[in-house]
């Protein structure tokens, strides 16, 4: 999805905000499901006073009702509690992912920005290859390389997503580098690293952490598929992803097991796109460029 | 004779442009190659253990002419090279795991993927087109509906897509078949969820398009005409806004053949995503970086044909500047 909103994002400071279509009250009701999500991610325990690994046999495969909303699943834990517990994991995979995304993306681009003309041709080169590669399967080569688990997925989403970043890191530094202030900052006789650190790096940053806040739904996203491939969290952890995977094998006869968690990264990448894009209508129209 | 001159600079600029073009492809083509010999090489262990699996007997001698045969004595840029040469000839080396060559394995898997995703395509462009007309310069109800629809199909991971599709149309009404490939019937729902996702996005920058499109001046000049609104939309606006979207076939395809990883994982078709499912688990590196390199040099190809062909209708872009 980074790609795309780069796009609009283009198309945003050409004209208007791509998030103009999406009213107020949306971006309203979409915040307050990220706070939700936020809160319930840190403190699970205020909405359920169940543990997501309590199993009750007895009561395995119940439907969704007033006992058990979400319904239970194959061996009897309670899917709502599941789901709550999830939000911390799925959450936290998606903003290391996207969190190390941009940091990476802040180095390449900085290095391309400042590095001369050999530097930003070799950076810009890599750039290109790994933009041509499909982000899925990037991070499934890369997982190949350093082998399954959650650590390594957070590396190769990360690695997936770089591109964009560094991509963008580097027109927005060039942009500052070619600024006024700069030019006096230069002439004053500032040292190089304090001019990186104190007005190149804080100025391009801002679109830069813009774009992030939809890329964490799409690190979000690619976070609970490799845990649906099988390839992230391991059980019994209770992550969005990994429910989904298990659910699959039960879509005949207990189709809430699967369905409650993808709904839940559904709502949330929708909510954190609605989010972004209008951060990124925002910020276009007060920079007006 | 007297139009050749000026005729001949204009091809032979188009030509230099479009030379600079291929250029940079292969340059990225290359960089892909290197990145997946350098991806070889990281790999923890002795090839030769790999290659020859783990219950073998084979003696140290057998071990060396191995060793030899496959270039693992040589140095790293001769063993580079001898890489790229493979590459070149359509080699992408053995399988770890099914001692194979990957080029066998990924022909015997390619079909139903191409399949799959010449249909999701074919659905997504079609139901994006039909959604952004009729939409465009509106300020109803409808198109409310729709962008919401579009904002969260392009949110929805497909493998949750798949799972909702499945359990609704095979398990509760029984339409479609859960699983497979056998037939068309079984095409559908792996074709639709892949195509959703896709078909939200492209709509979302083809609308944007025709609403830019909509407000130049050669719009008012063929209304002035007097061209239908319809007319207009249908014979210039599209058009225009057929540039930004062409400009996203790479990122789409893209898209697809990373979804379409996920999509079969779903609905339990073959094809080249459990093939790379199978071979990340198992940790196959060259079946893996086999399937990368192809995809990439599939998106590259396209991105470039269509950096071409837009050079070729868009005289705009044929300015000095933009060479």
């Amino acid at each position: 999805m980074t790609a795309v909103d780069a796009v609009l994002a283009g198309a945003a400071r050409r004209r208007r905000a791509p998030g103009r279509s999406v009213p107020r009250p949306g971006v309203l009701v979409a915040a307050a499901v990220l706070a939700l999500a936020a809160c319930v991610a840190v403190a699970p325990g205020l909405l359920t006073d169940a543990a997501p690994t309590d199993i009750d046999p007895v009561h395995a495969l119940v439907g969704p009702g007033t006992d058990h909303w979400f319904g239970t699943d194959q061996l009897g834990r309670d899917v709502f509690t599941r789901v709550v517990y999830g939000a911390r994991t799925s959450l936290l995979l998606g903003l290391a992912a996207i969190g190390l995304a941009v940091a990476g993306g802040v180095v390449l681009g900085l290095a391309a920005a400042l590095g001369g003309r050999s530097g930003e041709r070799i950076i810009t080169w890599l750039t290109d290859v790994l933009l041509a590669l499909p982000p899925v399967l990037l991070a499934l080569l890369v997982v190949a390389v350093l082998g399954a688990g959650t650590a390594n997925t957070v590396v190769a989403i990360a690695v997936a997503l770089v591109p964009v970043y560094g991509r963008l890191v580097r027109t927005e530094a060039m942009l500052v580098l070619r600024s006024g202030y700069v030019e006096a900052a230069v002439g004053l006789g500032l040292r190089r690293g304090v001019l990186v650190a104190r007005h190149v790096l804080p100025n391009a940053l801002g679109p830069v952490l813009v774009l992030a806040t939809v890329g964490f739904g799409t690190a979000l996203m690619y976070a609970s598929a490799l845990s649906f491939l099988g390839l992230g969290s391991s059980p019994p952890s209770p992550e969005w992803g990994l429910m989904l995977s298990e659910g699959r094998d039960f879509l005949q006869t207990a189709w809430w097991i699967g369905v409650f968690p993808g709904a839940a990264i559904t709502l949330t990448v929708i909510a954190v796109t609605v989010v972004g894009r209008y951060l990124q209508a925002r910020f276009a129209g007060r920079a007006g460029r | 004779m007297r139009a050749v001159g000026p005729v001949r600079r204009r091809e032979r600029t188009l030509l230099r442009a479009a030379g600079r073009r291929l250029a940079g492809a292969a340059a990225v083509v290359l960089g892909a190659a290197t990145l997946a010999f350098a991806a070889l090489q990281l790999l923890p262990g002795d090839p030769v253990a790999v290659l020859l699996g783990p219950a073998t007997s084979a003696s140290p001698q057998v071990r060396e002419q191995i060793r030899a045969d496959f270039g693992f004595d040589e140095p790293l840029p001769v063993r580079y090279l001898h890489y790229l040469g493979q590459l070149v000839t359509g080699d992408l080396g053995r399988s770890y795991q099914r001692q194979q060559p990957v080029t066998t394995l990924i022909g015997e898997q390619l079909w139903p993927t191409v399949q799959l995703v010449a249909a999701s395509v074919t659905l997504a462009v079609v139901v994006a087109v039909v959604s952004a007309v009729v939409t465009t310069g509106r300020r109803s109800a409808l198109r409310t509906l729709v962008e919401l629809v579009e904002l969260v199909a392009l949110s929805t991971p497909h493998f949750w897509l798949g799972i909702v599709l499945l359990t609704v149309f095979s398990f509760r009404l029984h339409v479609f078949p859960a699983a497979g490939a056998q037939d068309l019937a079984a095409l559908v729902l792996p074709a639709v969820t892949l195509a959703l996702p896709v078909a939200g996005v492209l709509a979302q920058v083809l609308r944007e398009g025709i609403e830019t499109a909509l407000e130049q001046p050669f719009v008012v000049a063929a209304r002035a005409r007097g061209r239908s609104r319809l007319g207009v939309r249908l014979r210039h606006a599209v058009r225009h806004a057929a540039a930004p979207l062409l400009t996203l076939t790479g990122w789409a395809t893209g898209s697809l053949l990373g979804g379409a990883v996920l999509v079969e994982t779903v609905f339990g078709r073959p094809g080249l995503g459990s093939l790379t499912l199978q071979a990340v688990t198992s940790r196959d590196l060259p079946v893996v970086l086999g399937v990368v390199l192809l995809s990439a040099t599939a998106v590259v190809v396209l991105f470039t044909l269509v950096d071409l062909a837009q050079l070729a209708l868009d005289p705009r872009l044929r300015t000095a500047a933009a060479l």
